[in-house]
């Protein structure tokens, strides 16, 4: 699921480790159209539903950390 | 009213104990917040420097940046807000082009300072309160600042691409606030939540138009954090919202049923400085019935000189509301002659009164190009109807040229972009084969929807006359845009 999450991740920005790097939205990285963009994608591709509690900078500031959240979507459904 | 942080001092003395500042989930009464600033203008005061020297500042939605704010405006000296990511760099390069006396920044600068022979001082944001409370006494006396001397010096990327410092007089902060405040007809209790960069011209100014009417202003980091976004309105019982068009157009795709339950709450919800598409005002209007909608026009250089309540005066395409308590707006030809202007009769806007800036900092000839008489020419296309309503259908270097009929890309694009089928859309010159220009037209349809040309061509001619409908009509997968979210026009071919 992380290489799907880091492709997807690409197709917005194709300049960043994204094994690496984990401050995404809090340096600025990724703003709010990215991040429209993501979650309109990450609903498509995984099938899960983001409300508004999920949409916050921990959740996404990484591959990983957006790759835990998706899992615990999952889990939930 | 000379200054904001005059309004400050007397909000105090009124209601001391009404909540001025809250950020951090930390908040400030006036009363505290006219000693800290008090305090901070005499440790600034006792830095001996000259009156009107430049402090930088790397902005955070936070109490510190308030109190320093206004303690420099107390102190007489010009309060220059820089960007929260920018680097020790940049922060250097700021404070040589000002020749600054101070920076206030959570950047460790002790290394770089050093080497700048102290040329000048630097004290950290996380001690801006502490020294504010130690230097605090009673019966601390300042000369509030005057009209005429500089408040803020704004940066600004504009269109040129180059920076360039907007030099703000006291008299145009408040002007501008006033413009504000009568404009939106700021309720006595309001709260304003503020989700945007602090140093940004329209963020700030909703701080002053809070300090000004002596009600709370709450300072957010943006609108990546949809969900302290969801809890700051809960909880802070928030009356209005400063909101750029990226955030409404962020809000009603990712949580329009959240925002639809505040229409009783929100008195309203503040939207400039960017193209707003037609179909993100119709889906606020639908979904917050209650809440006075307002689109802005201004800019850093003549800030809030109009508004319009699109929820009242429905189906005003590219309408910007009457001109502002300080605005005077006026429709200029090529060569800045005053016209009569009308739908048929276009030319440039140009705007006097007390908002208009002093010029950019250091750059004479700039300013000139901008700036005559007190009256700052834009390069936005418009008109002024019969019932004073101003129009901005666009800027004038996207101007669609043919054969001597303008068409002005935003005007089709928010016609097209009330057609249902159509997520987004682009007009622009294209070269035929005969060496002119035909308008074109790339829509990005939404999902499971197919373009019909026809259709939508009918559409557009119900609001459009038949020149501006594009020849060719195409569906793309999506369309360039800036860093910012705005749609970059330079790429589209």
């Amino acid at each position: 699921m992380l290489d799907r999450i880091i492709e997807i991740l690409q197709g917005i920005r194709d300049d960043i480790d994204y094994y690496s790097e984990d401050s995404l939205i809090d340096d600025g990285i990724f703003d709010s159209f990215d991040i429209v963009g993501l979650v309109s994608e990450l609903k498509d591709e995984f099938d899960i539903d983001i409300i508004i509690d999920d949409l916050t900078p921990a959740n996404f500031n990484s591959a990983e950390s957006i790759c835990a959240l998706v899992k615990k979507l999952q889990d939930e459904d | 009213m000379d200054s904001i942080v005059q309004a400050l001092s007397i909000h105090a003395k009124e209601t001391p104990d009404r909540i001025a500042v809250i950020a951090d989930d930390e908040q400030i009464t006036y009363g505290e917040l006219w000693k800290e600033v008090q305090g901070f203008a005499e440790f600034l005061r006792k830095q001996g420097f000259e009156k009107g020297s430049r402090i930088t500042v790397k902005a955070a939605p936070s109490i510190w940046f308030a109190v320093s704010c206004f303690g420099i405006h107390l102190s007489g000296n010009v309060h220059v807000p820089m960007e929260k990511t920018i680097g020790p760099e940049g922060i250097i390069n700021i404070a040589d082009e000002l020749s600054a006396s101070m920076i206030v920044a959570d950047t460790d600068l002790s290394d770089r300072i050093s080497e700048n022979d102290g040329k000048y001082k630097y004290i950290s944001s996380a001690l801006v309160r502490e020294t504010a409370k130690e230097y605090y006494r009673d019966g601390l006396v300042f000369d509030f600042p005057t009209l005429d001397m500089t408040c803020d010096i704004m940066f600004t990327t504009g269109t040129t691409g180059k920076s360039k410092g907007v030099m703000e007089s006291h008299r145009a902060v408040v002007a501008v606030s006033e413009n504000v405040q009568y404009g939106a007809e700021i309720p006595k209790d309001n709260i304003y939540l503020v989700p945007a960069p602090i140093n940004h011209a329209s963020a700030i100014r909703k701080l002053y138009v809070s300090i000004l009417t002596g009600t709370t202003v709450v300072l957010l980091d943006g609108f990546t954090d949809v969900k302290k976004f969801f809890n700051y309105v809960e909880k802070y019982k928030v009356t209005s919202i400063l909101m750029p068009p990226a955030a409404v157009r962020m809000i009603l795709l990712l949580a329009e049923k959240n925002l639809a339950k505040y229409s009783g709450q929100l008195h309203h919800i503040h939207t400039g400085s960017a193209a707003f598409p037609e179909a993100d005002k119709d889906k606020l209007c639908e979904i917050l019935p209650e809440t006075r909608l307002y689109f802005a026009y201004g800019s850093s250089e003549a800030g809030c000189v109009s508004m319009y309540d699109y929820s009242k005066n429905r189906g005003l395409i590219s309408c910007v509301g009457k001109p502002n308590k300080n605005a005077n707006i006026f429709i200029v030809d090529e060569n800045r002659n005053p016209i009569k202007s009308s739908k048929e009769n276009q030319g440039l806007i140009a705007i006097s009164g007390g908002m208009v800036m002093q010029g950019y900092y250091n750059a004479p000839e700039l300013t000139g190009e901008v700036l005559k008489d007190g009256v700052v020419y834009t390069n936005d296309i418009g008109y002024i109807d019969d019932e004073g309503f101003v129009y901005m259908l666009g800027r004038r270097g996207d101007v669609i040229n043919i054969g001597g009929l303008k068409i002005a890309p935003t005007e089709v694009e928010n016609v097209v972009l009330r057609y249902p089928d159509i997520a987004d859309c682009a007009c622009f010159a294209k070269e035929d084969r005969m060496g002119g220009v035909v308008p074109r037209l790339n829509v990005v349809m939404k999902k499971g929807c197919e373009l019909d040309a026809a259709k939508l061509r009918a559409h557009m001619a119900e609001h459009l006359e038949a020149f501006k409908i594009p020849k060719q009509i195409v569906a793309v997968d999506e369309l360039p845009k800036t860093s910012n979210g705005k749609l970059d026009r330079k790429r589209l071919v």
